[in-house]
């Protein structure tokens, strides 16, 4: 298992996001480092170059306008609506484990909010999701035809819809999601990180925990009761903000970051401007089909 | 299918053992995201770490899940390299359920779990599963 993942960190190291040989050592870091108290504090350098919510929402509703158009050729009506959708740095919040004492003590490990979803199923008939997904409700191909005999598209009307609507110069995504890799495996080696990582260590040593790093903390208490999974996380993010390890690894992360979009330059900037593009694009075609 | 591979080389792995201190599990190097090709309707997350720090695997798909979970919207018959056995936390959206397999390929007669309702505040896939999964569904 060990060489899989020495293969895989070759490749992510050497693919899109610049190469190992561009990596100078440890990058300076802003002063003073900020103390995160909370996970509202934490905005990535890469926040810059991601889509806004309204990009992605107009670009959401425009691939259900061509969902349905494709839709239609085989006599089918899409009942899905568009979607609402978190952004591509959902979640970063977490990339340095819980934050906030206080939310901590309440919610332990969990992410403050609803714990099931809640959201409404897609409901739809056999011949809809066949077209739609190209996979029959048993898993199978499509054999569904059009009326001029025509087959389902690859990958359903929806596979139609993105490849007609992104084409192939959409980057940005996989650009920034490269970048939260490469940036996130530098920081876990960074020399001021791992510092950071030790005095954690040593603080929760001193409480009676014995641990390697700090995502052990909430292996420890998996499936114990939630008093317990509250006081571990609590005391967690105690240690976490006595030693400001989010803060310290935050300003790592932003660090390797601040150069990652420097080498990556006038590309970053290129795929941005092509993603705007594609958002006009889905607000034209979103227009059509309300007019 | 994966862990079957991977278990031949686990001789090998194992002699190394003796020489080199245990692995906790596959520690994933990369994000993935997949589905994309499909749409951009955020149906998951999985996580390495039980508190939901570190690499994640995002799940999307054109619609939001389908209402029978006789219908397995996204099957991922092997995870991405260096997730084999590292999945802790999973999080999902879109009306989606999650089950992990213990082997590649998504088998329905594979030891699996049960239908996983993550949330927006995700959970722990316990400790009978942390680590475990080669392979996972969406319905």
């Amino acid at each position: 298992m060990r060489l899989i993942a020495v293969a895989a960190a070759a490749t992510a190291i050497s693919s899109a996001v610049g190469c190992a040989a561009e990596d100078t050592g440890e990058p300076a870091l802003s002063h003073p480092i900020a103390t995160i108290e909370n996970a509202a504090q934490l905005r990535l350098p890469i926040a810059d170059y991601v889509p806004s919510a309204a990009e992605d929402e107009v670009i959401g509703r425009a691939a259900v306008v061509l969902t349905e158009n494709c839709a239609r050729r085989f006599g089918v009506h899409y009942t899905v609506r568009s979607v609402e959708q978190p952004g591509v740095l959902e979640g970063t919040d977490r990339r340095y484990g819980v934050v906030d004492v206080d939310e901590a003590a309440r919610w332990g490990y969990a992410r403050p909010g609803k714990e099931k979803d809640g959201g409404e199923r897609w409901s739809p008939s056999g011949l809809e999701y066949e077209v739609v997904t190209g996979r029959s409700p048993t898993g199978g191909p499509a054999t569904v035809r059009a009326g001029d005999g025509a087959p389902v598209p690859a990958g359903g009307c929806a596979g139609e819809a993105w490849r007609r609507l992104r084409g192939d110069d959409d980057e940005l995504v996989p650009l920034i999601v490269e970048l939260l890799n490469k940036t996130w495996t530098h920081t876990r080696a960074d020399s001021r990180a791992r510092a950071a990582e030790a005095s954690w260590i040593e603080c929760m040593r001193q409480a009676g925990h014995d641990f390697r790093h700090r995502w052990d903390a909430a292996d420890s208490v998996g499936t114990a009761p939630p008093d317990q999974q509250r006081a571990m996380a609590k005391l967690d993010a105690t240690c976490a903000r006595r030693v400001n390890y989010v803060g310290i690894w935050h300003a790592v992360d932003s660090a390797y970051q601040r150069r990652a979009i420097a080498q990556l330059g006038d590309r970053l900037i290129k795929a941005l401007a092509d993603h705007r593009n594609l958002a006009a694009r889905a607000t034209e075609i979103v227009r059509r089909a309300a007019s | 299918m994966l862990k079957r591979i991977v278990s031949v080389g686990a001789v090998m792995a194992g002699l190394l053992a003796l020489m080199t201190p245990a692995a906790h599990a596959d520690t994933p190097t990369t994000n993935h995201e997949l589905g994309r090709q499909y749409g951009n309707v955020f149906r998951a997350t999985l996580t390495e770490n039980a508190d939901g720090s570190g690499n994640w695997i995002k799940v999307y798909g054109s619609s939001p899940c389908s209402a029978t979970i006789t219908d397995r919207d996204n099957v991922i018959r092997v995870v991405p390299p260096g997730w084999n056995d590292a999945i802790s936390r999973v999080y999902d959206s879109a009306a989606c359920l999650t089950k992990l397999y213990l082997n590649g390929g998504a088998d329905p007669d594979d030891t699996q779990t049960g239908w996983i309702d993550g949330g927006s505040a995700g959970v722990y896939v316990g400790p009978n599963w942390d680590n475990k999964a080669s392979s996972f569904a969406l319905s």
